[in-house]
C-alpha cells in the first residue's frame, strides 16, 4: 500500500502542521503508466525491468510494449494488419526474442529499416508454419529454420 | 551403403600398416598395371627409375646400345629390372642424388609409403611430370607429418581425377585399384573435402562395380526429412524460395486474386513466407490459391500439408484454397489439371529445381514447358542449380561435379555452427545427389543440372522471355546471406538479370523469372 510521507513543518503562529512533503505516486498501482514507461526502454533495459519483481514481468509481457520496440525505428510506421498478423504468429515478444534480436545481434552495423523487418517476418512466418506442420519428425525437437539465427557464428 | 567400401579401406589401411612388416606384399597399384614390386623397395624403385631416366636421357647413343644387348627377365619385377638396368649402363650415381633432403621442402620426418608409393606409381606411368610432381619427387619416402591438408586434398583430387580417367577409358582394373586408394586417402583427410571424397569414392565404386540401383532407396519420408534438414542448414533454399517469393510479389502487385502453380510442392515451406508477405500488402491481401505438384510417393502428405497451410493463412487473415496433384511425372500435366480462372486470378509457375529432372527423357522438358506456355502464366519463377552436370562425356561431368560439389560441402563446413545432425543430414542429402550424378546412367540418371545459359536458350526457344529480378530481391537475398552467417564466403550476384548464389565466387544457385513471349496474346489480370 501506499504510504504518504507526513513531515511537520513549523508555522509562524508556531504550530504544526502535517503537510506531505513528497508527492508520492506508487507506481505499481499505476500499470498503465508502468506500460507506458516501459514502451520507451530499449531491449536489454526492458529484459532488465522485466527481471525486477513478479509484477514487472507480468507488466512487461504486454506486447505493445515489444511492438513499440520492435517498430521504433522503423519508418513509416507500419499498418494496423500487420498487429493482427503478427499476434496471429505469436506476439511481438516472440517476433523480438526469436528473430529481431539475433538479426540485430549479428549484424550490429544495419540500420533497421522495413527490408529487416520484412524479412524478420518472413522467418517468423515460416517458423510458425514449421511448428504447425512438423508434427513427430525425429522425435526430439521439431526442426526451426530459426536456428541458424541463435547459434553462434563467423561473421566477418 | 558404404560397406563395400569401408571394407577395402580396412584391408588397405591394414596393408598398409603391414606393409612396413611383410616384405612380400606387394604393391596395390602397381600389380593392377602388370608389374610387381615389394612395397619396401618401393622407394628403392623410385630411386633407380629416376637414375635410369637420368642415364638414357642424357646418353643416347651408348643406352641404346646396352639396352639391346641385355636380357632381361621378368620385366614386371621392377626392383631388379631396374637394377639390371643401371648396372649394364655402368652408372654410378653421383653422392649428391642420395642426398636425402635435396628437397628443401619436405621435412625427413615420419614413415608412410603413401608418398613413396605414389612416387613410383607415377613414375611408372609418365616420366616427366609438372611441378607438382617435382616437389614430392624424392629419394626417401619422406612425407609431412602433421597436417598438410592441402598437399594430401590436391594428392587426393589427383586420385579422383586418375579413377574417372579410367573409367572413362573403362579400364576398370585400374579404375577398382585407385578407387579403394581414394578411400583411404579420403578417410585419413579431415573436413570438407574428405567427405567429399568419400562420397565421390563410393560413388565411382558403384560405376565400377555396376550397382544398381545408383544410390540405396529410401523412404520418402526419410527424403522429406532430408531436405528439411538442408532447409535449415544452409541458405540455399532459403534464398530460392524467398527470390521466387519476390519476383511473385512484384509481378502480382495489383492482383486481387493470386493462383500459384508449384511444380514441386515437397513440403511448403516457400509458401508461408509468401502468404505473410501478402497479409501485409497496402490494400489488404489478394486470395491465394495454391496448387501443389507432387509425385506419388508423396499421396496423403500433400492433403495434410494444404490443411496446415489452410491453419496459417486463416491465422493471419488470408483468404486460401489449395489443391494438390498427383503424377508419376511432370510430363503427366495437362492445362485443364490446372482449372485456371483466368478472369479472377494471375497465374504463377515456380520451380524449384524441378526442372532439370526431366532432362533424363528426351522430349519431357519440351512437353512440360508447352504445358506451363498453354496455361499463360504471368510470371514463371525458375531455380535450378548452376552447374553443368549433364554432359555427354563421363570425365567432364565428374569434374564439374567435384568442384561443385566441394564447394556445397566447404560452405557447410564453414558457415554457422551448425548442429552436427543438420549437417550430416545435409550431407547425406547432398550425397545422394552426388551418387546419381555420378554413378547413374540413362533414365535412372535424373540430377542432370544445366547451368543459367543453358536454361536461357531452352526457356526461350520455349517461347518465354527473361524478367529481371528487381533491387528487392537482390537486397532481401543480400541480408538472408549476411545472416547465414559463413563470413564474407556467402555472395549474391545479379547475372543479366538474375540473381546467383556464390560460394567464394562459385556460383551454385541461380534465380530467375520468365513470362510467356507471345505479346499479341491478351494478358489478363
Amino acid at each position: 500500500m501506499s504510504e504518504k510521507r507526513i513531515g511537520m513543518v513549523e508555522k509562524s503562529n508556531n504550530k504544526r502542521q502535517r503537510v506531505n512533503l513528497v508527492p508520492t505516486f506508487p507506481i505499481n498501482d499505476h500499470h498503465d503508466v508502468l506500460v507506458e514507461i516501459l514502451r520507451r526502454l530499449d531491449g536489454p533495459s526492458l529484459c532488465s525491468a522485466a527481471c525486477v519483481c513478479r509484477l514487472w514481468s507480468a507488466v512487461a509481457c504486454n506486447d505493445s510494449i515489444w511492438e513499440e520496440l520492435c517498430f521504433r525505428q522503423v519508418s513509416p510506421r507500419p499498418s494496423l494488419s500487420l498487429r493482427s498478423v503478427v499476434s496471429a504468429l505469436g506476439g511481438y515478444r516472440c517476433l523480438y526474442f526469436l528473430c529481431i534480436r539475433p538479426v540485430l545481434a549479428r549484424l550490429p552495423k544495419i540500420i533497421w529499416s522495413r527490408d529487416q523487418l520484412q524479412l524478420s517476418l518472413s522467418l517468423y512466418c515460416v517458423h510458425y508454419y514449421e511448428r504447425l506442420y512438423v508434427g513427430a519428425w525425429l522425435g526430439d525437437a521439431p526442426p526451426s529454420s530459426l536456428m541458424f539465427l541463435r547459434k553462434p557464428v563467423n561473421v566477418v | 551403403m558404404k560397406r563395400s567400401h569401408q571394407e577395402t579401406s580396412v584391408e588397405e589401411a591394414h596393408s598398409m600398416g603391414k606393409k612396413l612388416e611383410d616384405d612380400n606384399n606387394m604393391d596395390e597399384f602397381l600389380s593392377a598395371l602388370g608389374y610387381k614390386v615389394r612395397s619396401s623397395d618401393m622407394a628403392d624403385v623410385a630411386q633407380k627409375l629416376e637414375q635410369l631416366e637420368v642415364v638414357l636421357s642424357n646418353d643416347d647413343v651408348l643406352g641404346s646400345n646396352a639396352l639391346n644387348d641385355t636380357v632381361h627377365y621378368n620385366p614386371s619385377d621392377l626392383s631388379s629390372w631396374a637394377e639390371t638396368m643401371l648396372s649394364e649402363l655402368n652408372y654410378y650415381p653421383p653422392s649428391l642424388d642420395l642426398d636425402p633432403t635435396r628437397m628443401c621442402n619436405l621435412t625427413p620426418f615420419s614413415d608412410d609409403n603413401e608418398c613413396s608409393s605414389t612416387n613410383s606409381e607415377n613414375n611408372s606411368k609418365r616420366i616427366r611430370l609438372g611441378p607438382w610432381c617435382d616437389s614430392s619427387e624424392s629419394t626417401r619416402p619422406v612425407v609431412m607429418l602433421g597436417v598438410d591438408s592441402q598437399e594430401t586434398g590436391v594428392r587426393l583430387v589427383q586420385a579422383l581425377v586418375a579413377c574417372a580417367e579410367a573409367v572413362q577409358q573403362e579400364n576398370l582394373i585400374l579404375a577398382d585399384a585407385l578407387v579403394k586408394r581414394v578411400g583411404s586417402l579420403a578417410a585419413s583427410q579431415a573436413g570438407a573435402m574428405g567427405k567429399v571424397a568419400t562420397y565421390f569414392a563410393e560413388a565411382l565404386a558403384r560405376r565400377i562395380y555396376r550397382i544398381r540401383p545408383s544410390s540405396p532407396a529410401v523412404d520418402p519420408s526419410f527424403e522429406e526429412i532430408l531436405q528439411m534438414h538442408f532447409y535449415e542448414s544452409c541458405p540455399y533454399l532459403k534464398f530460392a524460395h524467398f527470390t521466387a517469393n519476390q519476383a511473385i510479389l512484384e509481378a502480382v502487385a495489383t492482383a486481387r486474386g493470386v493462383h500459384v502453380i508449384d511444380l514441386g510442392i515437397n513440403q511448403g515451406m516457400q509458401w508461408p513466407a509468401l502468404m505473410q508477405a501478402m497479409a501485409l500488402r497496402p490494400g489488404g491481401s489478394p486470395s491465394f490459391r495454391l496448387t501443389g505438384v507432387g509425385g506419388p510417393s508423396e499421396g496423403d502428405g500433400i492433403q495434410q500439408l494444404g490443411w496446415k497451410l489452410a491453419q496459417l493463412a486463416q491465422a493471419i487473415g488470408v483468404e486460401f484454397e489449395f489443391k494438390g496433384l498427383t503424377v508419376e511425372s511432370l510430363t503427366d500435366l495437362e492445362p485443364e489439371m490446372f482449372e485456371t480462372r483466368p478472369e479472377s486470378e494471375t497465374l504463377v509457375v515456380n520451380s524449384v529445381f524441378e526442372l532439370h529432372p526431366l532432362l533424363a527423357r528426351p522430349g519431357s522438358i519440351e512437353k512440360l514447358l508447352a504445358t506451363v506456355k498453354a496455361v499463360k502464366p504471368s510470371i514463371v519463377t525458375v531455380v535450378e542449380q548452376e552447374a553443368n552436370h549433364n554432359g555427354v562425356v563421363f570425365l567432364e561431368r565428374f569434374n564439374e561435379a567435384l568442384h561443385y560439389y566441394s564447394s556445397l560441402f566447404d560452405s557447410l563446413e564453414d558457415g554457422v555452427i551448425i548442429p552436427s545432425q543438420d549437417r550430416v543430414m545435409s550431407e547425406v542429402y547432398l550425397g545422394r545427389q552426388i551418387l546419381n550424378v555420378v554413378a547413374a546412367e540413362g533414365t535412372d540418371r535424373i540430377e542432370r543440372h544445366e547451368t543459367l545459359d543453358q536454361w536461357r536458350k531452352r526457356l526461350g526457344s520455349a517461347g518465354f522471355d527473361p524478367v529481371s529480378l528487381g533491387s528487392d530481391a537482390f537486397k532481401q537475398a543480400s541480408l538472408l546471406l549476411a545472416l547465414s552467417g559463413g563470413g564474407d564466403g556467402y555472395r549474391v550476384d545479379e547475372n543479366d538479370g538474375s540473381l546467383m548464389l556464390a560460394w567464394q565466387t562459385k556460383p551454385l544457385i541461380a534465380a530467375s523469372a520468365w513470362k510467356v513471349s507471345d505479346v499479341t496474346a491478351e494478358r489478363r489480370r
